[in-house]
């Protein structure tokens, strides 16, 4: 191991579509909220059981 | 197996080996052998991330699970895109700014050499344990659905990842994965296409989707509180979380892979890869099991798919027993049969469905009692719990898929387990020479000297795998096995690198042992709660944090370099 360090270069410009990492961690957070609202919107609707 | 489809399972297996050694050409020394000289396409290693994590177990188990409990799984799943974040921030940085081949080495720059050797001493066993479940998992599913020999399944998929990840490292392994990948997805996708064309021709996507949810079927988030059921969305949320950050962020087998990249940024965006990719693909493989169980409500299926556990019972003294619920089985089924595809006419005409819902529910619920006592015989008569659910799919496969296909899938549960396999033999391979090797027997000598070391190892872990694999015939469910042997270290080890990273004034001695403690802590959990085995990680993440801190505060070392 060596304490050499890297600039930090990767904080700042744009990732693809996104302005920057944070821009791309909020779309992942939003992402994870969809999956979930999506899962429960499965789990209530197309239950068709009669318990 | 067909001639097709041996000529489709030969090009899978001369394609993979001879990709693998032209792509690691071009590997230099130790550092090219174990970190491809940390020159890696992003994309590459996102798909090496994802192909590492997906296992055979996850093709053989999960669809199984699927078939018998529905999507509930996908909820372990749900944090990963999360833990993806965290790990870009926090973990991600330390790792590759301090330049290191093994995780546990960074843990001896920030503590002490104790500290490192213990978590990677534990890597190495639990890793090294895990990885011969990896490779047994498909063998014995294939030796009792294929009638193929168990130990020659074992030691074919054996050798060649041996092979390979010998002569090519880490560049071998990673671009070998993204073939392998990229052979699941397509899998993957047959697999949809395939169940979807082998319904009658009557049954429509609507139709597939109305009768699995007579069964609850899709219902994946569980909202219930209650800690012993082991999948809801707060064991999801939390375990599951605390599960995903522990293997992605501090197993040797996934931080390797993200080490190998250019530049950091490069590091990030593989796991952010992952962080899109893994729950759709979680979905698709869950949706196949409970296709599986639309398929068969047209199809009898077999009371329990292993047959090698129904001959055991056949001939045990509760023979008789089974029997009579294999008839009993075939005759329910039969009115199950009868009243779904009564229910699919009165849909089509619009009628009223809910006297059919109920008695198909009825029968649904019958066959799954069926099912659990046959279940309860095999665990009595076997003595161990009945597995099951890891044969539902390839039997599936054997029975329904056309030629050509079929050597195409099971080609797919291969590279499944190679590409799992090769993973944790170059990750073992660098923990054994750079954590104890290199620190402990010989310090300085020449590259080519640790190189051959290296091969070494990765040959010794791959005929340890091997050996493990031949031995492991009394597991349960091996999906839930091997996330159980990860979760007895998992969180401990998570709680040692969380102390390193966020408590600046943590000690040595207080991360050496505050992981004791935490091993101790989710071992007397396991023995005297019901809790799901996912809050282990949680309980051994928290021991440490609370151990080591105060550990730290009371002992009289000085605060370490960071």
């Amino acid at each position: 191991m060596t304490d050499r360090t890297e600039p930090d270069d990767e904080d700042d410009g744009a990732i693809g579509i996104f302005p920057s990492w944070s821009w791309l961690y909020g779309a992942i957070i939003v992402y994870t909220v969809i999956a979930i609202a999506l899962l429960h919107f499965f789990t209530v609707t197309l239950d068709f059981g009669l318990r | 197996m067909t001639g097709l489809d041996w000529a489709v399972f030969a090009i899978y297996f001369g394609g993979v080996v001879g990709f693998a050694l032209w792509q690691s050409r071009k590997n230099v020394g130790v550092e090219g052998y174990f970190l491809g000289n940390r020159r890696l396409p992003w994309g590459a290693i996102g798909l090496s991330v994802m192909a590492t994590q997906a296992s055979a177990i996850t093709f053989i188990g999960t669809t199984g699970q699927a078939f018998d409990d529905g999507m509930e799984f996908i909820q372990v799943y749900l944090p990963q895109p999360l833990v993806m974040i965290l790990l870009c921030v926090v973990f991600v940085p330390f790792f590759y700014r301090a330049k290191v081949y093994t995780a546990y080495e960074y843990l001896e720059g920030r503590f002490d050499a104790k500290t490192r050797s213990l978590t990677s001493l534990l890597f190495l066993i639990s890793r090294g344990l895990a990885a011969g479940i990896v490779l047994y998992a498909p063998a014995i599913v294939l030796s009792v659905i294929m009638g193929w020999d168990e130990k020659v399944t074992i030691l074919i998929m054996g050798v060649i990842t041996i092979a390979y990840t010998m002569a090519g490292g880490i560049t071998a392994v990673i671009w070998t994965d993204v073939v392998q990948m990229l052979m699941m997805f397509v899998g993957i996708a047959a697999a949809l296409v395939i169940l979807f064309g082998t319904l009658p021709p009557e049954v429509g996507v609507g139709d597939v989707v109305y009768i699995g949810g007579i069964q609850q079927m899709w219902s994946s988030i569980d909202w219930s509180w209650d800690p012993t059921n082991t999948y809801t969305i707060w064991s999801g949320m939390i375990g599951g979380f605390f599960l995903a950050l522990a293997y992605f962020g501090t197993d040797q087998s996934q931080v390797q892979r993200y080490l190998t990249a250019k530049s950091l940024r490069d590091s990030r965006l593989s796991l952010i890869f992952n962080a899109f990719l893994k729950l759709p693909m979680q979905f698709a493989i869950l949706s196949i099991g409970v296709l599986l169980f639309v398929f068969y409500h047209f199809e009898r299926p077999p009371l329990l798919f292993n047959a090698a556990e129904v001959t055991m019972v056949h001939e045990s003294e509760r023979g008789a027993e089974f029997q009579r619920l294999e008839l009993e089985h075939v005759d329910v089924h039969s009115l199950r049969r009868e009243a779904t595809l009564e229910l699919l006419d009165v849909r089509s005409s619009g009628g009223d469905l809910t006297e059919l819902q109920q008695r198909i529910g009825e029968y649904d619920g019958q066959l799954s009692g069926l099912r659990s006592d046959a279940k309860a015989i095999v665990s009595d008569v076997r003595g161990t719990s009945s597995n099951d659910v890891n044969y539902v799919f390839p039997s599936y496969l054997v029975r329904y898929v056309p030629a050509g296909i079929l050597g195409l899938m099971i080609a797919v549960i291969f590279a499944a387990a190679m590409s799992s396999l090769d993973s944790e033999l170059t990750a073992l391979s660098s923990a054994t020479v750079i954590d104890f090797y290199k620190r402990y027997i010989r310090r300085s000598a020449d590259e080519a000297h640790y190189l051959l070391a290296s091969r070494i190892a990765t040959f010794f872990w791959g005929l340890f795998a091997c050996w493990v694999a031949l031995f492991a015939g009394r597991l349960g469910s091996l999906l839930e096995a091997v996330n159980q042997v990860g979760s007895f270290f998992y969180g401990s080890l998570l709680g040692v690198f969380v102390l390193a990273f966020l408590v600046k004034k943590a000690t040595g001695d207080g991360a050496f042992w505050g992981l004791i403690a935490g091993m101790v802590a989710v071992f007397i959990v396991s023995i005297t709660t019901d809790i799901s085995y996912l809050y282990y990680n949680v309980v051994g993440t928290f021991t440490v944090l609370a151990v080591g801190t105060l550990f730290s505060r009371f002992s009289d070392r000085p605060e370490a370099v960071t």
